[in-house]
């Protein structure tokens, strides 16, 4: 046990005083006073109990991966660091499994592999750490196959501070502290207290094989008409046939990224519900259906722009489908490749994020926006790193009773959207900010939004809100923001409930967090 | 640092005359001290009243104003209005060319914070002019009460809300910048309403530039240093539980602390160890609940600058001002009962002199003045100077 504590004037200061988003912290004013590294759970307690008794502000990181300002705009405060907290062997006489919250994902699908064959359901960034990853939901390729991260954890150890400012470890499960636990199982995200472990009576075994390959369209002859052709007969496929369990083992990522990049492609993975990859009726079923749109070969450079890189990473390929290359992988080696693919951000760069859940298939209303937003040329602004990831999603996420028992309450829907745009210079801030905060916009102020949260993609027969993982501050500017991540239907009272109780003193509080 | 000094009656009587002098005296939450050059006894010259607008229409975003009036003999006369949000508490710069307002609000530009604005005071007409807004830190929602440090380059804010202390700085023109330091309390009571964490109620300087603060929710009153824009604690001492400090006021001597309290209906009083900055056991608490009153009150307090008076009253009560005769010991004794049937008072302050007492009642709109007796500390003469909607906070400028 030893923390090391990073002032100002240390040499490692200006490197972690900030994480994977350069656009934070905004300024030196907005920068914390320092960073405390801890290495176990008893080191982050003395540290936040440290914190606490000097009268300053905790924030948490692990990965470092925020995708918004909570952790590093945290003017004269303190950020506890668990990314060196990484175990992922069990505590002695403790559940079967356990992460702890700085394991990066890379090493956690690394390790339950090696020693148990297991896996979590997470997602596909090797640097995003267990911390904010699975209190906040956790979702990627095996999520319609095995549900959200969050759905399996079975307990969780948390360290909240009492009404007199005393630091307190808990272990919550079902029986302890129930509504805390729930909370940390997709609504947590350092709003109730700082997670150390993650615990699971059980996790899903991992797939034997699966297959990924690649569809891509080009820019250069692309219409509106076979635009929306696309994009529908995707959107099509998981509002119908994606509901089918034999089709829970089908991932895919549809990156729709901007007319300058030269391509549009969707990213696959593959297997069968039984981990093996022996019948691929599903799968060509579904490749099949955009051959009448024309795709072309799949290049890495292609694969690059579209998020498609996994694919291509093979030894040999196994064959060709058309003009698509497929092949054969073993699972560990198609997730985990150099960490940090597909996440993009590596400390340098700039990123503004927005999010949406959908019930339905893409409207035609929708299509059109996309298509305006993602064609208009905007001068000096380069958009060639700006994309909407249309995932698949759906499948063993949607399972009911799971709204009432998790933070999540997301369980209708069959495509999750994630709208990205990476830039590299602070002046061009404003510019690539106000792009990607036009074009959500407009796709959410058309016919299939009700007036009344005209804007945003509020809960109705199309759109389940937005998700926290991928938080969006634009999104304050709506009194009803906690329902767009929490739903209407009794969580945000239930977690105002857990903020007064666990967290009298809203010592863990950010510009999202719950608000008693 | 300007040489700050605290009056005694006599102090007071023997210098008034002298040209040169100028004191601030910010020991005394909504009041600026006297001394205009020349002046025999300082006069009031312009107020300033925070209070609900007239209609329920809101211009600018507000439908809260900062009401100034001109005030001509026992007389206040209304000469203009600014919007501003919630101003739940006013206060000026020790120059008297500042005034600074708190806007209790839980929001403030989408985020959850309190605000604070900087007014600019014009010498000859009093009327404001906006300098600048600025955000409390994040979470410090529902701001309850400020004091500018006695070199006029701090404002100190206690933040009821979101539980905390925010420091900011002010510049050269009296505007100012943004928060330079903060300070999260934590701490409870048993009171299971209001003391499941920790609530500023109130700051306030000694005479030797620290800080004091009295917490309603942990029950706490704290001594704090100013060091390069941020606060540090110096000493910290629990007050009665249960009691809820929400006002201090320090004797002229700076070895006795009375406090207000804000949840059972009571004053207490601590010894002060001024050169230590530390305050000391509990000397004396009494209940200031009457025939008709008493339970869980919050209590207003004002001190004559002698340290000789107490004047206290019930938040939202109708049972007056009940005015107290203390000693060197701390220990207080009623002299005086007086304004029965008063609706609703919401603050109460004295005149830097003593001479005259005014009261805030929010139900009846009105501002009340009376006259003290500087012998007795009696109130006489009680005159309404303003009718104002909804008033809830006011500061009067003499300079």
């Amino acid at each position: 046990m030893s923390i090391e504590t990073i002032a100002k004037k240390d040499p490692r200061y200006t490197t972690l005083i900030k994480g994977k988003n350069a656009r934070f912290p905004s300024s030196e004013a907005d920068a914390a006073s320092r960073i405390e590294l801890c290495e176990d759970a008893a080191d982050v307690a003395l540290a936040l109990q440290r914190a606490v008794s000097e009268g300053l502000r905790p924030t948490v990181r692990s990965g470092g991966h925020c995708y918004e300002d909570f952790v590093y705009n945290n003017p004269g405060g303190v950020i506890l660091d668990l990314s060196m907290f990484a175990d992922t062997t069990p505590l002695p006489g403790g559940p079967k499994y356990r992460i702890a919250s700085g394991a990066q994902l890379g090493e956690v699908y690394s390790d339950l592999f090696k020693r148990y064959n297991v896996t979590i359901p997470g997602g596909t960034c090797g640097s995003v750490a267990a911390g904010g990853h699975i209190s906040g939901g956790g979702y990627g390729l095996l999520s319609r196959l095995h549900g959200l991260t969050c759905d399996w954890v079975s307990a969780v150890d948390i360290l909240t501070v009492d009404a007199g400012g005393k630091v307190v470890p808990r272990r919550v499960d079902h029986k302890h502290d129930p509504e805390l636990f729930r909370a940390c199982r997709g609504a947590g995200g350092g709003g109730f207290g700082v997670i150390t472990n993650f615990f699971f009576d059980e996790l899903p075994q991992v797939p034997q094989e699966v297959i990924t390959a690649n569809i891509s369209f080009s820019w250069a002859n692309m219409t509106e008409e076979r635009f929306e052709a696309i994009l529908k007969t995707y959107g099509d496929y998981w509002e119908t046939r994606g509901k089918d369990p034999d089709t829970w083992g089908l991932f895919t990522v549809f990156g729709l990224t901007h007319r300058s990049s030269g391509h549009i492609g969707i990213s696959i993975q593959f297997c069968n519900p039984d981990g093996t990859c022996s019948d691929l009726k599903v799968l060509n079923e579904f490749l099949g259906l955009f051959e009448p749109c024309g795709p072309v070969q799949t290049t890495p450079a292609i694969a690059a722009v579209t998020g498609g890189e996994r694919a291509m990473h093979h030894a040999a390929p196994e064959g060709c489908w058309g003009q698509q290359m497929m092949s054969r992988h073993l699972w560990l080696d198609a997730n985990v490749r150099g960490g940090g693919g597909g996440g993009g951000a590596g400390g340098e760069q700039r990123a503004k994020y927005k999010s949406c859940y959908m019930k339905r298939n893409f409207s035609s209303a929708e299509v059109a926006c996309f298509y305006k937003h993602l064609t208009t040329m905007v001068p000096g602004v380069d958009l060639t790193r700006s994309t909407v990831l249309a995932d698949s999603f759906g499948g063993a996420v949607n399972r009911k009773e799971l709204a009432e028992t998790t933070g999540v309450p997301q369980r209708q829907s069959v495509m999750k959207l994630q709208f990205i745009t990476y830039w590299n210079n602070d002046k061009d801030d404003a510019a690539y900010t106000e792009w990607i905060k036009e074009f959500f916009n407009d796709v959410y102020s058309g016919p299939d939004v009700d007036p009344k949260y005209k804007g945003t993609p509020y809960w109705n027969d199309h759109y389940q809100g937005c998700y926290i993982n991928y938080p969006d501050k634009d999104m304050l500017a709506y009194p009803f923001w906690p329902q767009l991540y929490y739903g209407d239907q009794g969580l945000v009272p239930v977690l105002q409930g857990v903020k007064r109780r666990y967290d009298p003193n809203n010592i863990f509080h950010y510009a999202m967090s719950i608000r008693a | 640092m300007r040489d700050r000094l605290l009056w005694n009656r006599r102090d007071f009587l023997q210098v008034a005359g002298c040209a040169s002098l100028s004191v601030m005296s910010t020991r005394l939450p909504s009041l600026s001290a006297v001394g205009k050059k020349g002046n025999t006894a300082a006069t009031p010259r312009f107020a300033y009243v925070g209070y609900a607008g007239e209609s329920a229409v809101v211009t600018n975003g507000f439908s809260h104003r900062i009401g100034v009036f001109a005030i001509e003999g026992k007389r206040w006369r209304p000469i203009g209005a600014v919007p501003s949000d919630h101003p739940s508490f006013l206060t000026l710069h020790p120059t008297e060319r500042f005034l600074y307002a708190i806007n209790e609000v839980d929001r403030y530009e989408n985020l959850p914070s309190g605000a604070v604005e900087a007014y600019a005071v014009d010498a000859k007409n009093g009327s404001l002019t906006l300098l600048n807004r600025q955000p409390l830190s994040l979470s410090a929602t529902a701001p309850r009460h400020m004091t500018v440090s006695p070199d006029g380059r701090a404002l100190v804010v206690a933040v009821h809300g979101g539980g905390a202390y925010n420091m900011l700085p002010i510049n050269e023109k009296g505007s100012l910048g943004r928060v330079s330091g903060i300070l999260k309390e934590t701490g409870s009571g048993p009171d299971e309403e209001h003391q499941q964490a920790a609530h500023p109620q109130m700051v306030m300087f000694d005479r030797m530039g620290r800080l004091l603060g009295a917490d309603m929710g942990s029950d706490r009153l704290s001594v704090f240093t100013l060091d390069n824009g941020r606060l540090s604690v110096m000493a910290r001492s629990d007050a009665r539980a249960g009691s809820g400090p929400r006002h201090m006021e320090l004797h002229p001597s700076g070895s006795l602390l009375f406090v207000a309290n804000g949840l059972d209906a009571s004053v207490s009083c601590y010894g002060y160890d001024e050169k230590n900055g530390r305050v000391l056991e509990q000397l004396e608490h009494v209940s200031t609940a009457t025939n008709s009153s008493g339970g869980k009150r919050a209590v207003l307090m004002t001190m004559h600058p002698s340290g000789e008076f107490l004047y206290t009253a019930h938040r939202s009560g109708k049972d007056g001002i009940t005015v107290w005769r203390s000693n060197s010991t701390g220990a207080l004794r009623v002299a005086q009962h007086e304004g029965d049937g008063l609706q609703s008072l919401h603050a109460i302050t004295m005149a830097p002199d003593g001479s005259s007492l005014l009261a805030l009642s929010r139900k009846s709109g009105s501002v009340v003045r009376w006259s003290v007796d500087q012998r007795s500390g009696h109130l006489t003469e009680p005159v309404q100077v303003a009718k104002v909607q909804a008033p809830m906070s006011m500061v009067v400028k003499y300079l």
